[in-house]
């Protein structure tokens, strides 16, 4: 039976898409469901809120990795904390110079149904060699760990909850701890319109850690709104970057498969409508 | 009363805001609303979807019919969101006897 479901916003707003269930299922962890919609294919939602889709994972996955991936000039060594889907996984072993890319994600149950149902997601990056999947504590690996990535994606639910204390200086500083000195960390911070609070928190929680603290924004269709980003290092800075450098480095490592990025559109993300400045200050 | 507003983008997915109704009028050209939310603040719509249907209670009470007809209508076109309003014309005026 087709029904709405609503992915709220905030108290006051959200978006629907019509749908119908194929899975529900309660993890150690949290609810897992997945949906059939005309609108945007099949839909992943844990405890309520939508976390990809088939058609629209592309905004989101792109853009989480490509504007740090290409902006850092050698990455060898990536984390994803979270991420379960294999939608970011995917997109950082676009990048051929990646040797490895470790998964630590908490749920089982996410890789599983993720493996089983979401192939336009993962797109095989679960058989790919270069990944490493870890199922803990993403907190829990960055505090034992003593490897040093070059990149590293918080790739996690929103801030709220158990979440919170993910998006913390003191995890940002342990995410720093595990990364090389010319790393970089992307997470995504919410829509500045939606959850202006949030943006603001998380931005100044990431410059308590980081040198240089890059915003970025996105529309995502399943999240239903205009989305921020944050690409945080002590030395990367994407907007150096111009369009056509940019496009050289995709050139020269042979990206493809591409929906959204490019050297425009990595021009473009990071373009601040006057409203979001006092926010990322 | 706090209500969802639905905004449609297509039949398969729009956008909802919290609202309370301030005010609805049928000009001569569109359904006019304004209602009052917590996340845009006053919101201007036009032409949020109505549907009518009128019948003739002429000879006989066709009410029920009315509602069957508008009942298959609402359930063929599955709208976000309905409001019904009975307006009942002429009610003052008596009907007809019927013709056995």
């Amino acid at each position: 039976m087709p029904e709405k479901i609503l992915e709220r916003l905030n108290d006051g707003s959200g978006v629907y898409f019509e749908g119908t269930l194929v899975e529900r299922r309660r993890t150690p962890f949290q609810l897992l469901e997945v949906y059939d919609t005309p609108e945007l294919g099949r839909i992943f939602r844990l405890d309520g809120y939508n976390m990809t889709s088939e058609r629209d994972e592309f905004f989101y996955h792109e853009n989480l990795v490509h504007p740090a991936a290409v902006a850092h000039p050698e990455p060898r060594r990536a984390l994803v904390i979270g991420g379960g889907d294999g939608g970011s996984s995917e997109e950082l072993l676009k990048h051929p110079g990646l040797e490895g890319v470790h998964m630590v994600e908490l749920d089982p149950d996410v890789i599983e149904v993720s493996k089983a149902q979401f192939a336009k997601v993962h797109r095989g990056v679960f058989d790919n060699p270069r990944l490493k999947v870890t199922v803990g504590d993403g907190l829990a690996y960055l505090r034992t760990t003593a490897e040093r990535y070059d990149l590293v994606c918080l790739d996690l639910t929103d801030p709220v909850g158990p979440s919170m204390e993910l998006y913390s200086p003191a995890t940002f500083a342990l995410a720093k701890r595990a990364m090389t000195s010319n790393g970089a960390l992307t997470l995504h911070i919410g829509s500045p319109f939606s959850h202006p609070g949030r943006v603001r928190q998380t931005m100044a929680n990431l410059r308590q850690v980081f040198k240089r603290v890059t915003p970025y924004f996105a529309y995502i269709p399943v999240y239903g709104s205009i989305w921020g980003f944050a690409c945080a290092s002590d030395v990367i800075d994407p907007r150096a970057m111009s369009a056509s450098e940019v496009e050289s480095v995709i050139g020269a490592r042979k990206l493809r498969d591409l929906q959204y990025y490019n050297g425009e559109t990595h021009r473009a993300v990071f373009a601040i409508p006057n409203y979001v400045k006092p926010l990322v200050g | 009363m706090s209500e969802k507003i639905f905004e449609t983008l297509n039949p398969a997915s729009g956008v909802y805001f919290t609202g309370t109704l301030v005010e609805r009028r049928q000009t001569p050209y569109q359904l006019l609303e304004v209602y009052d939310t917590p996340e845009l603040g006053r919101m201007f719509r036009l032409d949020g979807a109505t549907l009518d249907v009128y019948v003739c209670n002429y000879t006989s009470d066709n009410t029920g019919k009315a509602e069957a007809v508008y009942a298959e209508l609402v359930k063929a076109l599955k709208p976000a969101d309905v409001l019904v309003e009975r307006v009942m014309r002429g009610r003052d005026l008596p009907l007809k006897k019927r013709v056995a």
